[in-house]
């Protein structure tokens, strides 16, 4: 029997006016389940509507149409519930600069109601190796150090649901690979759920059992990396990616009707 | 095997919630010398320039030294709140500034509590501003 599903989005949609008149949508009659314990990936060219989905997912925007529930809660009427067992990294949403690694991960562990907050910076400090800098202020950071640290934050409550917009965006190799290692153990010991937006598809083929391929707001393809190379009949989820984002639709079609 | 975590219900008003919020802005502020500096120094000048003023007209009618007392007290009276705004405004702005916003508004932390840090930190900046003046005055 497959897990229940912690994430459960039906026929999302997200609406925008313009100047003009006319109506942009950013996201258009989106549905998917995520199950505990897996790891999920939102792909798609830029403007596509991953981060719009990401960004309703956590309650920061409002649909305009649908439905999303986590953990078994409605996320539109009840998302404080569900919060503190969710968590969420982007390297587009930067911690307070003036304030020390160290200060920032104990406001967001207090936040989060932690028992032990230094004992949990302490031990992610160890496990993602930055304790050299958790006495420097944030704004001081190299952007690989603060990716590092966003997903410290990500980590802190350690959350059953984690969104991570570009997990290892910034890092180098050999540090993007640890962090892969460090999520992929953290999945496996808590069972969590993980949604990811990236474009490294090296780190989705490596992580995730499913994908998402989103264009012009809508999924318009998923499967799991395998289902999508062999359909497409590609070498790797990258020209995969490239065939979608570019609509070249002949890709599946004309392919497995050659084969 | 798996990790097990203690995750009690967290309540729907927290202090604890307050408290982080509080410290956030108070690291802020005590980072920086110059800020704290600036929040005493303001008051002090009205105060001693209000001073100067009620020492000068001390010596007119009885009438114009009542008025220009009514008016000091007015005046510092107004100080104290546009301090208490301006410190209630800059947490926010500072937030806005630090575009952090969106962090905190994905963790636990209610709307309600965060204007009530906000709220804390003001008074606390309004009493480093006033505080000085108030000693000054009474000396």
């Amino acid at each position: 029997m497959s897990p229940a599903p912690v994430i459960e989005v039906e026929h999302l949609g997200k609406r925008y006016a313009s100047r003009g008149g006319a109506e942009i949508v950013a996201v258009d009659d989106v549905s998917f389940t995520i199950a505990a314990g897996s790891c999920v990936a939102l792909l798609g060219g830029n403007g596509a509507g991953k981060t719009t989905t990401l960004s309703m997912l956590l309650g920061l925007l409002l649909p305009s149409t649908g439905r999303i529930t986590m953990l078994g809660i409605d996320m539109l009427h009840d998302r404080f519930r569900a919060l503190p067992r969710i968590n969420f990294s982007s390297p587009y949403v930067e911690l307070p600069n003036r304030l020390t690694v160290q200060e920032n991960l104990r406001i967001y562990g207090d936040l989060y109601g932690l028992a032990d907050v230094d004992a949990r910076i302490a031990t992610l400090a160890r496990d993602l190796d930055f304790e050299a800098f958790l006495t420097r202020p944030a704004g001081r950071l190299s952007a690989g150090q603060k990716t590092r640290v966003a997903l410290a934050k990500a980590l802190l409550n350690a959350p059953e649901i984690l969104l991570l917009d570009e997990p290892t965006a910034s890092l180098d190799p050999d540090t993007a690979d640890r962090m892969r290692d460090y999520l992929e153990r953290f999945r496996d010991d808590t069972g969590a759920a993980i949604l990811m937006a990236s474009h490294n598809m090296a780190e989705v083929e490596r992580l995730c059992d499913s994908v998402l391929m989103m264009r012009a707001g809508r999924v318009v393809d998923r499967g799991t990396p395998n289902d999508l190379i062999v359909r497409y009949g590609r070498q790797n989820l990258e020209q995969v990616f490239l065939d979608i984002a570019r609509n070249t639709t002949d890709g599946a079609a004309t392919r497995q009707a050659a084969t | 095997m798996r990790e097990t975590i203690t995750r009690p219900q967290p309540p729907a008003f927290s202090i604890r919630r307050i408290g982080a919020m509080v410290r956030r802005y108070w690291y802020l502020l005590r980072g920086s010398w110059p800020r704290i500096v600036e929040l005493a120094y303001w008051p002090t000048v009205q105060m001693i320039m209000w001073g100067f003023l009620t020492q000068h007209l001390r010596g007119d009618s009885a009438w114009v030294t009542q008025a220009a007392g009514v008016l000091i007290s007015g005046v510092l009276l107004w100080d104290v709140l546009f301090r208490g705004q301006l410190g209630y405004t800059l947490s926010f702005l500072e937030e806005m500034y630090s575009r952090n916003l969106g962090q905190l508004f994905v963790t636990p932390l209610r709307p309600v509590e965060l204007v009530l840090a906000m709220m804390t930190i003001s008074m606390l900046r309004t009493l480093i501003g006033i505080v000085p003046a108030a000693l000054l005055a009474s000396t």
